[in-house]
């Protein structure tokens, strides 16, 4: 008998923990903290910490970044975690939460200059988590949640516009061209609607779950799905290409360079692709090398260097025209802790928010760091 | 000179070779590779053959989990058995040298050995199945995947099948379950904390020693109100697999022991007793009988049911000897043929 409350004890340190957000940590996996990416607007950057903060960072250019505000303030409780990347338009600062154990899920618009509260979407109740970040145009928020539904919501008012319901979740972000909203859902489609009022144009399927958000470029569509597949897609729907070649899924964003769209994996490889064929053009690391740790954050651009980061911890920075390494952060015995986080690129610096809580700003320049600064409480 | 068994043989070999593939490849990827990746897999696998439905898949999992264990499980079960059966010549020897514990020693290894139970045989199958659980227990609450850093880690230890891709994230609902989550209804709490009672109590086998019968007593009741209790804060799929389990569990149990203390046993009994004064699951020695208060039907039920677990292994222990004895003559006719 004292035998079965050891098992049981031992099946509890080994399956199953008390995790940090409240309830339990399950199968030895890792608790959820939240990969929001930075972005910069108006010399300020804005950030989803893991805290369930939204925080505003000034004095990039100084040797140490200050805080300018956080949402809620630190006496309020927070948000929750934070997956999407927060978007800037007009002196507004846009996030989806994906709420925790005191907060629900909701998009919060906030005040770029003091961080005050303008409106959170819905007013009362809940919608499903948020994972994928808000987008805008034609001062429309869309945003996808795990309900299921991409909701279109009037940025003056902070009312929803219209609702399209797909046949499972949605973790990605939407992509918005020529009136057209394009999003991927975990029901292995992608649905091209009418910006205007949400009725569907058309939808392609892939093999598996989309939770990458679409890439658009020279009037094609690029995504990535859950079946191991990178796909070119016509405006109207129809299959241009597609890349097979890879060995685990494509969770975030492409970025187009030239002739080149490049694409992070989860199976620990970049892969450059012809923007109209889809060969290869080069993958890091190549095949004599290792893999690196999954790319599941977007890479970012930086004049002709293609910068990503990933869950072994580092920061890799790559000739885009060859897929040759130029140099990786930090050197070979530190560690940042997982880099799950899109990268944020802007003039000659890259911003990275790694899972040891830090945002990162590095100069591409000179391969050394500008500064760190640390989003805990 | 020192010579060793050809069963030691292999037993070192095999504990060498396990030594040898966890140091080579790290005792986490060996686990991952060997025993958490095929479970998680075959998972994910039945999930997309029975229309996507998850439940099903951890349902039928746990079933052939627990036929391939079958073996584990018996021997465990008959060994538990046969120590119990020893109670009572256990407490004369302990009561007849309790002032000479060297001798005591002696007379305890005796009676092992005279009738051939293995003490260790009730705690090594069960050491066996050990990690097997755990792995689907990891596996169960890995394919979940109930946050987006435990689905980025699922894509890790999934193999590259179509089928398999295609099924992941895996649909949580199930009757009236969100796998994901703890059920807000409490049903499979108290399904969890039911048959793992009845479970303990069928498995509760008759013990002559106080200390035993008090312990026993303490955990027919405090196993199923813990698993109620976690049931209740975790994942719904982690429930569904402890109830299985259970139900399973009493089925072979029954086809062992029978209902075990559990026969006799009527509701109406339970709810006009207390839990601290519930009756003993066990027939306990005369001593024991006039302490503890029984009804009349229920003590003829629990000596019925011992009688026939001692002719059970009376029936066991005749058929080793016949064992013994067909293995001797096998032996000596070797022998006479390497003669020839």
């Amino acid at each position: 008998m004292l035998f079965a409350l050891l098992i049981v004890g031992c099946l509890f340190l080994t399956g199953c923990l008390p995790g940090t957000g409240g309830g339990f940590l399950c199968g030895g996996g890792s608790a959820p903290s939240g990969w929001s990416g930075p972005v910069v607007g108006n010399d300020t950057l804005y950030v989803g910490s893991m805290t369930g903060r939204v925080i505003a960072l000034e004095d990039l250019s100084l040797a140490r970044a200050r805080i300018k505000w956080q949402y809620p303030p630190s006496d309020e409780s927070a948000l929750g975690y934070i997956y999407g990347t927060p978007c800037v338009a007009d002196g507004v600062v846009y996030v989806g939460a994906y709420g925790g154990a005191t907060r629900d899920p909701k998009v919060y618009a906030i005040d770029s200059e003091n961080g005050w509260r303008i409106w959170a979407y819905p007013d009362e109740g809940s919608i499903g988590p948020i994972i994928g970040s808000p987008v805008i145009a034609n001062s429309t928020l869309y945003v996808g949640s795990s309900d299921g539904k991409l909701y279109a919501i009037d940025i003056e008012t902070g009312r929803d516009i219209w609702r399209f319901e797909t046949g499972d979740d949605i973790w990605a972000a939407p992509a918005v061209h020529d009136g057209v909203v394009y999003i991927g859902s975990f029901d292995q489609k992608l649905y091209a609607l009418n910006a205007e009022n949400g009725v569907k144009v058309w939808h392609f399927d892939t093999g598996a779950a989309i939770a990458s958000t679409p890439l658009i470029y020279n009037d094609t569509i690029y995504v990535g799905s859950f079946d191991r597949k990178f796909y070119a897609i016509n405006l109207d729907g129809t299959e241009k290409w597609q890349f097979d070649e890879a060995e685990n899924w494509f969770w975030d964003k492409a970025v187009a360079y030239g002739d080149f769209i490049i694409a992070g994996c989860l199976d620990g490889r970049v892969y450059a692709l012809d923007a109209e064929t889809g060969d290869c053009k080069w993958y890091y690391p190549p095949e004599d090398e290792e893999p690196v740790g999954p790319v599941r954050g977007a890479p970012a651009l930086v004049g002709d260097v293609v910068v990503f980061g990933s869950e072994d911890g580092k920061v890799y920075v790559l000739d885009a025209s060859t897929g040759q390494e130029l140099w990786h952060y930090p050197s070979e015995e530190d560690y940042l802790g997982p880099v799950r986080a899109p990268i944020c690129a802007g003039n000659g610096v890259v911003y990275v928010h790694a899972s040891n809580q830090k945002i990162y700003a590095l100069d591409m320049e000179y391969g050394r760091i500008n500064w760190s600064f640390s989003t805990v409480d | 000179m020192f010579r060793l068994s050809r069963k030691n043989l292999i037993i070192i070999a095999v504990v060498i070779a396990v030594i040898v593939i966890l140091v080579a490849f790290g005792p986490i990827e060996v686990w991952n590779l060997v025993l958490l990746q095929p479970i998680l897999n075959l998972l994910v696998l039945l999930s997309s053959v029975f229309f996507g439905s998850f439940g099903i898949a951890i349902i039928i999992v746990t079933i052939i989990v627990r036929l391939l264990t079958l073996p584990l499980t018996l021997r465990q079960l008959h060994a538990t058995k046969a120590m119990s059966a020893l109670a009572p010549k256990m407490q004369e020897i302990q009561k007849k040298y309790a002032k000479d514990q060297e001798k005591l020693r002696k007379e305890i290894a005796n009676l092992y050995k005279e009738s051939g139970v293995n003490p260790a045989g009730c705690m090594l199958p069960l050491l066996i199945q050990f990690p097997i659980w755990i792995a689907l227990y990891q596996s169960i609450t890995r394919a979940l995947a109930s946050s987006p850093e435990e689905l980025l880690n699922l894509s890790q230890n999934l193999y590259a099948l179509p089928i398999i891709q295609q099924t992941v994230p895996l649909q949580a609902q199930f009757l009236w379950l969100d796998l994901g989550a703890p059920d807000r209804y409490f049903i499979l709490a108290i399904l969890c904390g039911a048959s793992m009672w009845v479970l303990q109590k069928m498995s509760t086998l008759p013990s002559a020693d106080p200390r035993q019968q008090s312990m026993g007593k303490t955990m027919i009741w405090m196993m199923p109100l813990m698993f109620a209790m976690f049931t209740l804060m975790v994942p719904s799929g982690l429930g569904l697999f402890w109830v299985v389990s259970n139900i399973i569990g009493i089925i072979m149990q029954y086809y062992i022991t029978g209902w075990g203390t559990l026969a006799g046993f009527s509701l109406a009994g339970l709810l006009t007793r207390a839990p601290a004064t519930a009756p003993p699951p066990a027939t306990p020695g005369p001593a024991q009988q006039l302490q503890t208060p029984m009804g009349a039907e229920q003590e003829e039920a629990l000596a019925a049911e011992r009688m026939k677990q001692e002719k059970r292994l009376e029936h066991g222990k005749s058929r080793d000897k016949r064992k013994d004895r067909r293995g001797g003559r096998r032996d000596s006719s070797r022998k006479a043929r390497r003669r020839s």
